[in-house]
């Protein structure tokens, strides 16, 4: 006997449901440790590698590139100032549902490092590429990515 | 080191969500017109089974261990990548290319209809420390590299809107391709912003379907009454995952699976040594971008090839004739694997009136979307 030939329209009866909660707490390490502290205190720190002279904001405990660690090099602070060298304009969250208020988020390279700082752009009606901007402190830094508020032109 | 060829596909879907089969009977279903294809019994003549799929995809923990016997692949060798298919098919590639093994099955699945929160899921892919704190849509990724691209190398929307036009269009003459559509650019450009600048009509919409490859050293070949078509590259590889340090404007991880590829491919001039493209186009600007990186045009000059009509099915140098990922629909891990099935229908005369005339050798490129900086790529051929 033939099975019963089923089509793309037939809806199926049955379905079962299944999900789990699933949460962490993530570990920032020694150098993510360096880098929120510094935070804490308004200031934005780098490490420098020395074999290929790649400075790292946020730092790092080991250079990418070379693969040498970074961890005894001094951890200095840049100038509180840097180039947008990408942006967007988002309008959905996580789930994919409308943002009741649209923001930007951006690549920001703070002057003197090499890599780039993801980040909100905040007071700023047409971000450019390229436009300088500066980082909006949080009144109470507590060693937390949104110490500071957003980053704003200069 | 052994000649290793495909020797049979084998496709269910795509479809934007598959509710009549459970997902064991979706990959049964490709297995069988695969195995069919192949002239093979799973039970007697495969040696070991691949499949490419995700916890997360699936639903279920350690979801490897659910592989096997739709496939036929009970009381086999049987491994899971978490990845692409063409990363699947390399490792296929390689465990026949030794002797390991002659007949190898390489399977890729898409379920994500089953999922009730796939943003979420992507979303948590994003760094935790650095990136996922702030909770907007992993699409706002590619929206910044959209961003860095068209700055780089003055590339309109305009321009971009015409990939989603055509690989929309090609997917019409594509049995399997769930979005096939006339549409212009004006609808493109004119669908709602998810993060400017990038726009819903430019992102490829999610589908279901499996795909089933047989792979076979040219020993078993000989026995067969089957058009082999021959792996003559093969590379996968990343960037870096990090949002601080990876290149924003160009996708240096396909220039990466290229010089490999092209070098075990013997391929010094991929312009003229290459008859059809079939290029991820998850986000419309990828395929102009990851063309340019495959060294088929500078930066920058893969959208005038698209506006003078280069990359239709009949131009110089056709890209997506089957629709793309934009055309087919977006199956995540299955991508890759639709990629090489389109270049297995042209390269063996099953394309219909998607035929690409002439065409001998193609070449497949996957990437593994947001946040990945991964790709995956094969030459074949029937010469």
């Amino acid at each position: 006997m033939l099975p019963k030939k089923r089509t793309m329209t037939d809806a199926p009866t049955h379905e079962v449901r299944g999900g789990f909660p699933v949460h962490y707490h993530y570990t920032v390490g020694i150098v993510g440790e360096i880098f929120f502290n510094g935070l804490k205190e308004k200031k934005l720190l780098a490490v420098t590698c020395d074999e290929c002279s790649k400075t790292y904001f946020p730092p790092r405990m080991y250079c990418e590139d070379c693969f040498v660690e970074l961890t005894d090099k001094e951890f200095k602070v840049l100038e509180q100032e840097g180039t947008i060298e990408s942006f967007t304009k988002t309008y959905k969250d996580h789930r994919g549902d409308p943002l009741s208020e649209p923001y930007y988020l951006a690549l920001i390279k703070i002057n003197g490092a090499d890599t780039v700082f993801f980040h909100k752009l905040v007071n700023v009606d047409e971000p450019k590429i390229g436009m300088s901007v500066k980082p909006v402190w949080s009144d109470s830094p507590k060693a937390s990515l949104f110490d500071i508020i957003g980053f704003e032109p200069v | 080191m052994r000649k290793v060829a495909i020797i049979g596909v084998g496709v269910e879907g795509f479809r934007p969500a598959i509710r009549d089969l459970s997902y064991k009977e979706m990959v049964y279903r490709a297995a069988v017109k695969a195995y069919t294809n192949a002239d093979i019994d799973p039970r007697k003549e495969v040696d070991t089974f691949i499949s490419c799929e995700e916890d997360f995809s699936m639903g279920t923990s350690i979801t490897d261990e659910y592989a096997p016997d739709q496939l036929g692949g009970a009381q086999r060798s049987v491994q899971t990548i978490t990845g692409d298919g063409i990363q699947g098919m390399a490792a296929a590639y390689m465990q026949i290319a030794t002797g390991m093994f002659d007949v190898a099955v390489v399977e890729a699945q898409s379920r994500i209809s089953d999922m009730l929160t796939p943003n979420q899921i992507q979303h948590f892919a994003l760094d935790p420390i650095f990136v996922r704190q702030f909770n907007s849509t992993h699409h706002s990724i590619a929206a910044l590299e959209k961003q860095a691209y068209q700055h780089a190398f003055g590339v309109s929307d305009e321009i971009i809107a015409e990939v989603a036009v055509k690989n929309y269009r090609n997917a019409i003459l594509n049995p399997i391709a769930a979005y096939g559509m006339n549409a212009s650019k004006e609808d493109i450009l004119e669908t709602e912003i998810i993060s400017a600048p990038l726009r819903e009509g430019e992102v490829a919409e999610h589908a279901d379907g499996a795909i089933v490859v047989v792979m076979a050293s040219e020993d078993i070949i000989k026995q067969k009454n089957v058009t082999p078509v021959w792996v003559k590259g093969i590379s996968y590889a990343t960037n870096t995952p990090n949002v601080e340090t990876r290149d924003w404007k160009t996708a240096t991880y396909a220039k990466l699976c290229a010089d490999r590829a092209y070098k075990m491919a013997g391929i010094t001039d991929p312009k003229s040594q290459i008859d059809l493209f079939e290029i991820d186009d998850t986000y419309a600007f990828k395929e102009l971008q990851h063309l340019e990186a495959l060294g088929i045009f500078s930066f920058g000059e893969a959208a005038k090839a698209l506006a003078d009509g280069k990359l239709e099915r009949g131009g110089d140098l056709p890209v997506n004739v089957s629709g793309g990922v934009l055309g087919v629909g977006n199956g995540h891990d299955v991508n890759g694997l639709q990629r090489v099935a389109e270049i297995v229908d042209q390269l063996t005369g099953e394309a219909g009136k998607r035929t690409v005339s002439g065409a001998k050798t193609g070449l497949a490129f996957s990437w593994r979307g947001v946040p990945t900086t991964a790709g995956a790529l094969a030459i074949l051929s029937v010469e």
